[in-house]
């Protein structure tokens, strides 16, 4: 993956050796490949292919193939305006979401990094978020966050607060901004673990250069962490922006896309699409688009961290 | 990218063809029956009828599968496109007319025994048909009431419930003054049955889903007015709080938990009081009227499909479910109206206040129109409530767009 | 600053993250806790009326549940067993090999993440009910497998690149095979950086619903996750109580095993350095 293809010791990997010892060749590593493409392909594939026929074919609601329809179903998501409205909150939902992440994971890592009493009981917490499934979480915040009988209006109600029966839900702004949150707070546990991982592989030494040469704690975090965690941060920074731009549950069981759709995004629309409307061949598109967008986003990490990498080569 | 299609295309057919025979392994004699619950009773309730039904009949074997219903659509699909789909399955009867069109579904009028159409009331059965068929049964129907918390009125200082809309509006504001937490009626504002709720308004004010010309009646005038009637109350704060984030749920924990005054549902809310409200005094009466007396009645549909190879067997395992001792049990254990004529005169339905009222009404309830696309038009209604109800448009403008796009829909149909 | 000082600075700094993150527990305890006519009351408290464990007897003894978490565990071992089985191979070679394109290949892996499994659910049933693969554990096993294994081969790539090749090169020349120095060098130091992937993989698999639930229709082959979202879906009225349960029972596995795999954990990742 991106992350690897740059970081890898594929300068390490010294041919010449490698033909002193007789090693087998590229046939062999692709035996060794085989099992995982052949599953992938086998699995993946076929839905693929599907899901692309009937972007392009005319589909009934039970998934029957009739004529050729060209670009027409594409046609149809872009001329629906609540498709591009979905879109535009999209891009909202992920870069709130995975950069909330990111911000909230990095300083819960270094804290986490420190030697301090009771810090695996603490770790446990953290990863806490990630042994329930999203749906889970999704109803059991519902619950949370309910205005009559929610526990979190019945605890700041007994801190004094006028929050009695505040409904969280159901103004579109106020219910986005919760799916935001909670979505941040279930992203952070695999963040965490990744930039934890970075951290603990920074050498103590460094530190203790710096600290003889007199540099700050806060100059250390700027010169040394942060450009040693970089690379760890780019791979959750990809990671999430896959995994959030595609995460259906919490959106779907908190507000179902709604009040007005403020809430809907592309995920929940062609989920829409496609089993409440019956209108499979626009929700094969959506999910077109949907690619697209993430193959993009894909294609210029790529390119950016291919120049990187040839700037650090030099 | 392409090769590896390609590639999985090969592998694909290969095994396909390799595995061709074991594929359709459903025995002869099975009958898949899917049911969506009502409740965690509903699953259970159908495999004791299976259990019954397959000791009397040796040579058939029902299969029950229940699922729930927020997954009912999206597995249906998949079935029905893979070609595994039941022999028998539930399913909205909004949902019916769009699987009737695209062929899923067998006609059933040639499969029934003789005279078994004429035990249903016949308001229920219509409603399963289109065009030249009949579709499915009324597996489950429900017409809506208005449930009151006595106690509730009576410290408001309201002798009965209200009749009109207007005596609807000054009741809740004087419950709503009580205080402490209560609210005089509940207004809802998304999800299942957010457009049921204004349609409660709309008919009694006169409106129609569909106008005399053939098109959307949502912005008819008289919908104008049957939407202010709810706005008024929003606006008075004589609702719940936060109308847009409130499902049917939220309104009926409300009420059970005796903080809502008054809330309009169905028969089988009942049920659910029986359990979570046993506190709550509570009656119910007729939808409250502006201009016409009306009530919203809802069917669910359970159907035989066109893929299956046991259509008599799955016909005689309906026509068991629908003898009247099932039904009754059933309509017992749910809380829903009886759709059998036999079933209307037993004394659970006609001498039981909070069931007879529902069976009064039966006789004015008028239904969601049966059009394959309906889902479209009725959730482009509700984004346009949840806009007018939360303040952001005025409901001319709000229903006028609603209008068209249900408009468009029609247009695209023809 | 003493290490006590210290430690109190880290959780006064920690604490309104983790108070978020334990309050839904809380509320799934005190829900769990209640009986059903408890859960809407005009007057609502955190404490139960009293200590009511029924709840977790329905849902094991009535609701079975109890099976629905033994095939989750099927699945997800039997996935993660399977993901690593092929992913390990790939890894290697992807690290200690040349591979024609290599670059490709990863680049593929990384595109099988970006579409979501829930728009790709009618051609995956489609196609494993045409082989008549469904309603069998072992399809899910293969699904998950199918959609997990590019990351589990993504994670065991960074961990193999900072394994040393001297050791191994060393095995080879002390007249080891390349099999055998595999199995004997390289995979015991690969160790926590496999066991890290098998628990990425196990979560994953133990908490996945869509696939789940199209591909097991038989009421006695559902998942945990897929169970809970039957006890939510009925129609008129949500079992709060037992969902609440389920929730905090199936979510206690895992939760031991964070704990007690916390320093492999991070000892793992660390070695996974990717650099």
């Amino acid at each position: 993956m991106p992350g690897i293809e740059k970081t890898a010791p594929r300068r390490a990997a010294s041919a010449g050796r490698s033909s002193k010892l007789g090693l087998p060749g590229p046939a062999f590593a692709l035996i060794l490949i085989a099992p995982c493409l052949l599953l992938s392909v086998a699995v993946i594939g076929y839905p693929i292919f599907d899901v692309i026929r009937m972007s392009l074919f005319d589909v009934s609601r039970t998934g029957v193939v009739r004529e050729f329809a060209g670009l027409a179903n594409f046609a149809k998501a872009f001329a629906d305006p609540v498709f591009l409205q979905a879109a535009r909150q999209t891009v909202i939902w992920t870069v709130c979401v995975v950069g909330g992440t990111l911000l909230v994971s990095v300083p819960i890592a270094l804290i986490l990094n420190e030697d301090f009493y009771g810090r695996t009981i603490a770790r446990t917490i953290v990863l806490l978020p990630w042994a329930i499934s999203l749906a889970m979480t999704a109803v059991v915040w519902r619950y949370v966050v309910n205005g009559d009988f929610g526990t979190l209006n019945m605890t700041l109600a007994a801190l004094g607060l006028p929050f009695e029966n505040y409904p969280w839900l159901a103004d579109a702004r106020m219910a986005f901004l919760i799916e935001i949150l909670i979505g941040i707070l279930v992203s952070v546990p695999f963040t965490v673990t990744i930039l934890l991982g970075g951290l603990t592989s920074i050498p103590e030494s460094l530190y203790e250069a710096s600290a003889i040469d007199g540099a700050a704690s806060t100059k250390s975090f700027y010169y040394i962490t942060l450009p040693l965690l970089w690379p760890f941060m780019q791979i959750a920074l990809v990671l999430n922006v896959i995994y959030v731009f595609n995460s259906f549950p919490i959106i779907w069981i908190m507000t179902n896309g709604g009040p007005a759709n403020r809430t809907d995004i592309l995920i929940t629309y062609v989920y829409k699409q496609a089993f409440a409307f019956g209108k499979l061949g626009n929700a094969a598109a959506g999910s077109m688009v949907m690619f697209a967008i993430l193959l993009v986003f894909a294609l210029v990490y790529l390119f950016l961290t291919k120049s990187q990498g040839a700037r650090n080569d030099d | 990218m392409g090769k590896k299609f390609l590639a999985a295309l090969i592998v694909g057919t290969a095994t396909a063809a390799a595995l061709l025979h074991s594929g359709s392994a459903w025995a002869k004699e099975t009958v898949r029956v899917r049911v969506a619950e009502y409740s965690t009773k509903t699953g259970p309730f159908f495999q004791g009828l299976a259990e019954k039904f397959n000791a009397a009949n040796p040579d058939i074997e029902v299969k029950i599968e229940h699922l729930p219903w927020p997954e009912m659509q999206q597995q249906l699909v998949s079935d029905i496109s893979a070609g595994t789909a039941p022999d028998i399955s539930h399913m909205a009867t909004r949902w019916m007319a769009g699987f009737a069109k695209d062929g899923a579904l067998a006609p059933i009028e040639g499969l029934m025994s003789p005279g078994f159409a004429d035990t249903f009331v016949p308001t229920y059965l219509d409603l399963q048909k289109q065009g030249d068929h009949t579709w499915g049964l009324p597996i489950a129907a429900s017409v809506r009431g208005l449930f009151y918390n006595k106690k509730l009125l009576e410290q408001a200082g309201i002798a009965k419930p209200p009749a009109t809309w207007d005596e609807a509006f000054e009741a809740a504001k004087k419950i709503d003054a009580l205080g402490d937490g209560v609210y005089g009626i509940g207004v809802q504002g998304r999800d299942l049955d957010t457009e049921g709720y204004w349609f409660y308004s709309l008919w009694t004010h006169g409106g129609a889903i569909l106008g005399p010309d053939g098109k959307s009646g949502f912005a008819s005038p008289e919908a104008v007015t049957a939407t202010n009637n709810y706005l008024r109350m929003i606006k008075a704060n004589v609702t719940q709080p936060g109308v847009t984030g409130s499902s049917r749920e939220d309104l009926q924990n409300l009420f059970a938990a005796g903080k809502m005054g008054m809330v309009l549902s169905g028969p089988w809310f009942n049920a659910q009081l029986a359990e979570q409200g046993k506190d709550v005094e509570y009656g119910i009466s007729r939808i409250p009227v502006a201009t016409t007396e009306a009530t919203y009645g809802v069917t669910d549909t359970i159907a035989v499909l066109e893929s299956s190879k046991v259509k008599p067997q799955a016909m005689k395992f309906l026509e068991f479910i629908f003898n009247k001792e099932n039904r009754l049990e059933f309509g017992k254990l749910e809380g829903f109206v009886p759709v059998l004529k036999a079933e209307s005169t037993e004394p659970f339905f006609t001498e039981n206040p909070k069931m007879s009222v529902f069976l009064e009404m039966g006789s004015m309830a008028k239904f969601a129109p049966l059009f394959p696309r309906w889902e479209e038009m009725a959730d482009g209604l509700k984004t346009e409530l949840s806009r007018i109800y939360s303040g952001e448009v005025s409901a001319e403008e709000g229903l006028k767009q609603a209008a068209a796009k249900m408009d468009a829909i029609l247009a695209e149909e023809e | 600053m003493t290490k006590a000082k210290k430690s109190l600075v880290c959780w006064a700094l920690l604490s309104p993250f983790l108070l978020v993150v334990l309050f839904p527990y809380a509320t799934m305890l005190s829900t769990s806790l209640k009986q059903k006519d408890e859960i809407f009351t005009f007057n609502r408290t955190w404490l139960p009326r009293e200590l009511y464990l029924g709840n977790f007897a329905e849902l094991l003894f009535e609701k079975g549940f109890g099976r629905a978490l033994a095939n989750s565990l099927a699945i997800s071992i039997g996935a993660t067993v399977l993901s690593l089985a092929v992913a390990i191979p790939a890894a290697y070679a992807l690290t200690r090999m040349r591979v024609p394109a290599k670059g490709a290949l990863t680049n593929y892996l990384l595109i099988t993440q970006m579409i979501s499994p829930i728009v790709l659910i009618v051609g995956l049933f489609r196609m494993f009910a045409y082989f008549g693969l469904v309603n069998s554990l072992l399809s899910v096993i293969i699904a998950h497998s199918a959609f997990f294994m590019a990351f589990a081969v993504w994670m065991l790539q960074s961990y193999f690149a900072t394994i040393p090749k001297d050791l191994e090169e060393a095995a080879w020349i002390d007249g080891a095979g390349r099999f055998s120095a595999f199995v004997r060098v390289f995979l015991p130091l690969c160790l926590p950086g496999i066991v890290v992937t098998a628990i990425f993989t196990f979560v994953n698999s133990w908490n996945e619903y869509a696939m789940s639930l199209t591909l097991l229709r038989q009421v006695s082959q559902q998942t945990a996750p897929v169970q809970i979202a039957f006890l939510t879906g009925t129609l008129y009225q949500i079992e709060w109580h037992l969902i609440m349960a389920a929730t905090l029972l199936a979510s206690v596995p895992v939760a031991i095993v964070f704990a007690s795999i916390q320093r492999y954990l991070i000892g793992g990742m660390a070695l996974g350095g990717v650099k």
